[in-house]
C-alpha cells in the first residue's frame, strides 16, 4: 500500500475541517495510506517575522515527518510555504548547525495538489464513477505556487488543477486571476484592502460563467468562501457563488458521499454542484 | 516626508537575516508592478528599496510594510533575485526595534496581531483562534470593537462547527517553546538572531 505523512495544519481542526475530510477521503478510495505526523505543531502561519524561527519551528516538523520515512502530503498553502521553505533553507549544512536540528531531508514536502494531479491523474481517471459536469474556476492563489524554487507548477499561470479537473470531465476556462492574491494574510488587520482583492476575484469567476471557484488553500477558501457575504453587502452585488476545494470536487466524482467530503460545511451552499455532478 | 539621511541604516538593513541582497538591486520596478497591494495603498517596492540604498530610515514608517500579503511576486520575478518580500520582513523586524525603544510609532495592528499569533503557537503549540481573537482585542485597543467587525464571518464559521471551542494542545508543548526561546518570538526581540548573520 502507498503511504504518505500527512500535515494537517491548524485549520484542519477549524475553518478547513472539510479540506481534511475531503483529503483524507479521496486518497482513502484511492487505497493510500496517510499517516498523521505524530505531535506536530504549528508553521507559524505568515505572523512570523524571524526567518531562524520560522525555520526552526518547522524543522521540527519535518524530523517528525522524516521519522516516518515517508514522504510529506501537506494541504494549506500557507503550509506548505513555510515547510517547503525550510526544507529548501535546510539544503545549507551551517544552518541546519544553526537551527540545531537533526533533519537530513530524507523525505520530500509536497502540497497535496501536486500529489493528485502530477502522481493519481490516472488513477483518479481510472476510479472515476460520475462526470464533473460543471463549469469550474481553477484558483491556486500565492503560496500553492510561489515562490517557483521549491514549487510544482508554473508560478505565474499553474495548470495542475486545470488538468485534474478537466480531466474528470470539467469545464474549465482559463482564468487570468488564477494565481493572483486574496489578501487573505492582512484580512484581520486591514479589512478594506482583502475584501476588495477577493471581490475581483470574485468578479471575474461570475464573469466567466463560473458554476464555483475551485480552491487548494484554507485562507483563499475563507476569504472567498466565508468572507463572501461580507464582500457582497460591501458591494452591494450577490454572487452565490459556491467555492469548493478541489479535493471535494475530485471525491465527488469517485463517488464518495457528499457528507463524507464536508460537502455541508462549506459557507455558500454546495447543493447545485452536488446535484450536477451526481445527477 | 523629512529625508533623514541616516549613512549606517543600509548595512545595518543588509546585515538582517534575508535582506543580504538589497544592493543587487537595478531599480527596474517588476517588483512594483507586480505587487498586489500598491493597487490599493501609495506602496512602492522599488521606492522601499532605494530609500534602504540611500539610507532613508523614514522607509520604516511606510504603512505598506504592515500591508504586505507575503504573496511572492516580488521575490518570484525580481530579475536580480533581490527577494524583496524577505526585505520587508528584515524591515519590520527594524520597525518594531524602533518602536520598542519609543523612536517610531507603529500606526498598523499587524505587529500586535503577529506577537498575538505567535504567543498562541508558543502557549499550545497550535493556534487557538479565540484566544488569539481575546488577545488581540486587548492588545491592539480595539476591545469590542474587534468582535464586532468579525461578527458574520464569526457566526457563519461557528453555525457550521468550525470554531474550536478549546485549545488544541500538543503533548511536548516544551519543545515548541523551547524554540522560541532560542529563536525568540516577538518581531522585535528576533533582531538579535538576524544581526548575527553575515
Ligand atoms: S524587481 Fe528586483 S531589481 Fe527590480 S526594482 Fe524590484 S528589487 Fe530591484
Ligand atoms: S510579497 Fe508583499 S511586497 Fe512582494 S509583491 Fe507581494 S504584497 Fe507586494
Amino acid at each position: 500500500m502507498k503511504k504518505f505523512s500527512y500535515y494537517p495544519g491548524c485549520t484542519s481542526h477549524t475553518s478547513s475541517k472539510e479540506y481534511d475530510m475531503s483529503v483524507r477521503a479521496v486518497f482513502s478510495v484511492l487505497g493510500v495510506e496517510l499517516v498523521e505526523i505524530e505531535d506536530w505543531n504549528c508553521c507559524g502561519a505568515l505572523e512570523v517575522e524571524s526567518p531562524l524561527l520560522a525555520y526552526a519551528l518547522n524543522a521540527r516538523n519535518l524530523v517528525l515527518a522524516e521519522k516516518t520515512g515517508l514522504d510529506l502530503v501537506v494541504p494549506c498553502s500557507a503550509c506548505f510555504y513555510n515547510l517547503g521553505r525550510t526544507d529548501y533553507a535546510l539544503r545549507d549544512e551551517e544552518l541546519r548547525r544553526r537551527i540545531g536540528t537533526s533533519y537530513a531531508r530524507r523525505i520530500k514536502v509536497r502540497h497535496v495538489l501536486d500529489v493528485l494531479a502530477n502522481d493519481f491523474l490516472e488513477e483518479i481517471k481510472t476510479r472515476a464513477k460520475k462526470k464533473l459536469d460543471v463549469r469550474v474556476v481553477p484558483y491556486y492563489g500565492c503560496l500553492t505556487v510561489r515562490p517557483s524554487d521549491f514549487g510544482f507548477d508554473d508560478p505565474d499561470y499553474p495548470e495542475s488543477m486545470d488538468r485534474l479537473l478537466s480531466a474528470l470531465g470539467a469545464d474549465v476556462p482559463e482564468f487570468s486571476l488564477k494565481a493572483r492574491c486574496c489578501g487573505g494574510p492582512i484580512l484581520m488587520t486591514a479589512e478594506e484592502i482583502p475584501l476588495k482583492m477577493t471581490a475581483q476575484i470574485l468578479e471575474e469567476a461570475k464573469k466567466a460563467g463560473a458554476d464555483a471557484i475551485s480552491v487548494a488553500c484554507p485562507l483563499c477558501h475563507l476569504m472567498l468562501d466565508a468572507k463572501q457575504p461580507d464582500i457582497e453587502a460591501a458591494l452591494g452585488k450577490e454572487f452565490k457563488m459556491p467555492v469548493l476545494y478541489f479535493t471535494q470536487l475530485v471525491g465527488l466524482t469517485l463517488g464518495i458521499k457528499p457528507k463524507k467530503l464536508g460537502l455541508h460545511k462549506n459557507i455558500i451552499s454546495t447543493r447545485e454542484i452536488i446535484r450536477k455532478v451526481l445527477r | 516626508m523629512t529625508m533623514r539621511v541616516d549613512p549606517e541604516f543600509r548595512g545595518k538593513v543588509v546585515g538582517e537575516l534575508g535582506a543580504e541582497r538589497l544592493l543587487r538591486c537595478v531599480q527596474c520596478s517588476t517588483c512594483t508592478v507586480s505587487c498586489p497591494i500598491s493597487e490599493f495603498v501609495d506602496w512602492n517596492p522599488r521606492l522601499v528599496v532605494e530609500k534602504c540604498l540611500l539610507g532613508l530610515r523614514d522607509v520604516l514608517d511606510e504603512e505598506g510594510l504592515w500591508l504586505c500579503t507575503s504573496c511572492q511576486n516580488c521575490y518570484e520575478r525580481c530579475p536580480q533575485d533581490v527577494r524583496f518580500s524577505e526585505i520587508v520582513l528584515a524591515l519590520r523586524r527594524l520597525a518594531a526595534e524602533e518602536a520598542k525603544a519609543g523612536r517610531l510609532k507603529l500606526e498598523s495592528t499587524k505587529p500586535a496581531f503577529d506577537e498575538c499569533f505567535l504567543e498562541m503557537v508558543a502557549k499550545y503549540g497550535r493556534q487557538y483562534e479565540a484566544g488569539l481573537l481575546r488577545t488581540f482585542a486587548k492588545r491592539s485597543g480595539l476591545g469590542f470593537k474587534l468582535f464586532l467587525s468579525y461578527k458574520g464571518i464569526g457566526m457563519r464559521l461557528f453555525k457550521k462547527g468550525k470554531v474550536a471551542l478549546r485549545p488544541d494542545k500538543i503533548k511536548r508543548v516544551k519543545e515548541v517553546r523551547e524554540v522560541f526561546k532560542r529563536f525568540s518570538g516577538s518581531p522585535s526581540s528576533s533582531v538579535e538572531t538576524g544581526g548575527e548573520h553575515k
